[in-house]
């Protein structure tokens, strides 16, 4: 196979087209390639068609430029004919995740909406409400998954909650391996929101994870956590170990729940006496 | 009977925003009134709008293939956001009732008509050329095909790395010159020379693409004189049908011009595969291109759609199509392996199960032909470097790494986003896929050769199996 000798006179064009062909009679690098060019050029026309164009290069610095381009283009050309496309070994079976989503949707539906999850601009929040009004996402596209879970990370708190509470209970369940695969405990605000997305999706199911985000997690992961434990009426006991947390804010938060749910106690209590 | 569903409406809106604007009128019920005419071939209505008189406005399906939309509205879009939203009425069935066809609709129909009749009369008589006035032109693309020469001679004889601001506003200026000598083809390879060159990305990406530009452009020049030297020796001055050089020069193909030389199909039918759009910066424009699988020889065909930056809100957006496209003239442009093609009327028809039968009927089963074919084109420095084609596999998986398809001989091919032209990734897209469309379908794929690490791979577009189409861009 010529290729090893081909990529390395691409290289060495490149680096005079880059510096000038005029720099190209007696260039020692393609000097120095010259003699495998022409055993090559013994069994192959192409080969010798490429010496004795590169012959002509180096040896005069008449029409460089013309010689360079010349020699350029075939030397592109040969490579594209020698692109490796085959792969061995054994091949696996491709896994993939159950889901009833569908391709339904047009390129101006979806690109506006894509654009508007990946990337950052104004009005993004209004942009998803209207296509979610629009029913836009209960047509379950799959192309619109990826760019939905990305919309998690986003820095506008209103939009990455419209999110949560609307857009990812259409999809259901089949984002969960997503969700739970790009969850980091330890990680940033997307992961507190991926968190809670998991909890819309599965509610009490995921209990043992929440509990484990409880005590591991990052700061931003237990304040979320906090909430999703408060909803589902977890014991006293998680509360008063997050009330012990070296930080502040998940002190501060774990109190106030603890603190509320006293102070529900002695309001029933007193409704019950009141009424008796 | 007039047939309206909601892709004609998407195919025949300029944009989105038109089709938004038009469900809101009929949400609000803005129509005064909806009718329809006795022979049921046009609808029309009136619509509240912001003019102190409602707005009249109409949509004609005389000729089902070409219908005709008229607003008295001053938008400069058409269809309008009223006549969309007569049409949205019609699809939802609110009451149209009877009416006579207003008679200023009957005269527009007249002068139509008349127009018509008179459009048929010149296009049957042959067309008169002023080859005088075209020999001057080719005259004139030689001597373009030269200065361009000069340019490019000139960038590589200093290097690459010598050109600075000056240079580049020299190449903006010459661009300008080989307009006017009609080699807009140069004017574009010097802009996206241009471009690449203003980056400052990674060095090496940046001068492996130069590197391609400038075989092209070099290209481009010994094989367009060739050409236009072979031309000016014919007493027709006829234009190749074999190759896309005139294109890639800078003519832009007429209809009449492709009949003329009988490059059009009658009553073909297409089913689209694929759709996206791109931003090309060399040529500042946004083009939406598709690709078509053609339902009697099973070719793929692409349809580029261009809309230049500065009037980009006055031309219609395409949009991805769902149906079966039925098209009394499908003109075909010179080309390679996805030949350009273009229609203007068109009928739709829904997408059957036979269809998708027939499209599996058409698949490549042989991978190593397939690359074969591929590597043959884009060998051509003046080829499209991304040939797409359609292939059969027994199976989609993984081999270490990377994904791939397998034919039935066990050959495969491996699958990986292209990253050119700002293609939207869809590798990830694969791990959403259902369990039937794992094995024995057919993949539309766009092959790709990276120079970086000397692989031709290819990036998944749609699945197709018989159930219906899965498309995995747009």
């Amino acid at each position: 196979m010529g290729i090893p000798v081909l990529n390395e006179l691409y290289d060495e064009l490149k680096r005079l087209t880059v510096a000038g062909s005029s720099l190209a009679c007696d260039d020692f690098g393609l000097k120095k390639l010259m003699p495998r060019l022409k055993k090559l050029g013994e069994a192959s026309p192409v080969f010798l068609k490429l010496y004795t164009k590169t012959e002509e290069l180096v040896s005069t610095s008449e029409n460089s430029e013309d010689n360079l381009l010349e020699l350029l283009t075939l030397t592109s050309a040969i490579l594209y004919t020698q692109g490796e496309w085959e792969i061995n070994g054994d091949i696996k079976e491709l896994e993939v995740i159950p889901n009833d989503g569908t391709t339904a949707l047009g390129y101006r539906k979806l690109s506006g909406i894509i654009e508007t999850l990946t990337r950052r601009g104004q009005g993004r929040y209004n942009i998803i409400c209207e296509a979610y009004k629009e029913g836009v996402f209960h047509k379950k596209d799959k192309r619109l998954i990826y760019p939905i879970l990305n919309g998690l990370e986003d820095s506008y708190f209103e939009l990455t909650d419209f999110i949560i509470q609307n857009i990812i209970p259409v999809y259901g369940k089949m984002l969960l391996p997503m969700l739970k695969d790009s969850l980091k405990i330890v990680g940033n605000n997307g992961d507190a929101k991926r968190l809670k997305a998991i909890h819309v999706l599965c509610g009490k199911e995921e209990m043992e994870l929440y509990k484990l985000a409880a005590s591991e997690g990052s700061v931003n992961v237990k304040l979320s956590v906090i909430e999703i434990l408060k909803d589902e009426k977890a014991p006293d006991e998680i509360f008063q170990e997050l009330a012990k947390d070296k930080r502040k804010e998940i002190r501060e938060a774990a109190e106030a729940v603890l603190e509320s749910r006293k102070t529900g106690i002695l309001d029933k209590l007193f409704k019950v006496f009141k009424s008796q | 009977m007039i047939n309206i569903n909601e892709e004609l409406i998407n195919s025949v809106a300029p944009n989105e925003s038109a089709l938004k604007n038009a469900l809101g009128l009929v949400k609000k019920n803005s129509f005064a009134g909806l009718w329809i005419s006795e022979d049921e071939t046009i609808i029309f209505g009136e619509c509240i709008g912001s003019g102190s008189t409602n707005y009249n406005c109409s949509a004609d399906f005389i000729t089902p293939e070409n219908p005709v939309f008229r607003c008295t509205c001053p938008s400069r879009q058409i269809p309008c956001k009223h006549t969309l939203g007569l049409m949205y009425a019609y699809v939802q069935r609110m009451g149209f009732t009877k009416h006579e066809i207003p008679e200023d609709i009957i005269e527009k129909r007249e002068k139509a008509e008349k127009r018509d009749a008179r459009k048929k009369e010149v296009s049957s008589s042959p067309k008169k050329v002023n080859k005088a006035a075209l020999e001057k032109k080719i005259k004139m693309q030689l001597e373009g095909l030269d200065l361009f020469e000069k340019v490019v001679k000139d960038i590589v004889k200093g290097g690459l790395a010598a050109v600075d601001g000056n240079t580049l506003n020299m190449l903006e200026e010459q661009g300008k010159t080989l307009n006017s000598l009609y080699l807009t083809g140069g004017q574009r390879i010097l802009r996206d020379i241009s471009i690449a060159l203003k980056k400052n990305e990674s060095q090496e990406v940046d001068y492996t693409n130069l590197l391609s530009l400038l075989s092209v452009a070099h290209t481009l020049c010994r094989k367009g004189r060739e050409h236009l030297n072979k031309r000016l020796l014919d007493p027709e001055l006829k234009l190749d049908v074999d190759s896309n050089i005139d294109e890639l020069i800078g003519h832009v193909w007429q209809t009449s011009e492709l009949e003329e030389l009988g490059l059009f199909e009658a009553d073909a039918e297409l089913v689209q595969l694929y759709f996206n759009v791109y931003i090309d910066e060399g040529r500042k424009e946004f083009v939406d291109v598709g690709y078509w699988i053609n339902l009697k020889n099973g070719l793929i065909h692409r349809t580029c759609n261009y809309r230049p930056f500065r009037a980009a809100k006055h031309i219609k957006e395409e949009d991805s199509f769902f149906s079966v496209a039925e098209i009394k003239r499908l003109y075909v442009y010179p080309g390679d392996i996805n030949k350009r093609v273009r229609f203007d009327d068109i009928s739709i028809r829904e997408i059957k199960n036979e269809d998708y039968k027939l499209i599996l009927s058409y698949v490549n089963k042989n991978y190593i032909d397939v690359v074969k074919k591929v590597k043959n084109s884009i060998k051509n420095p003046l080829s499209d470097k991304n040939p797409v084609m359609l292939l059969n596999y027994k199976c989609i998986g993984m081999v270490d790494d990377s994904y791939v398809i397998e034919d039935a001989d066990g050959k495969r091919i491996i699958l990986r986003d292209t990253g050119v032209n700002g293609e939207t990734p869809s590798i990830q897209m694969l791990g959403l896929l259902k369990e039937n469309e794992l094995k024995n379908g057919a993949m539309l794929v766009m092959f790709n050769h990276s120079q970086r690490d000397e692989k031709l791979t290819a990036q998944p577009l749609s699945i197709i199996t018989p159930d219906g189409i899965t498309r995995l861009v747009y």
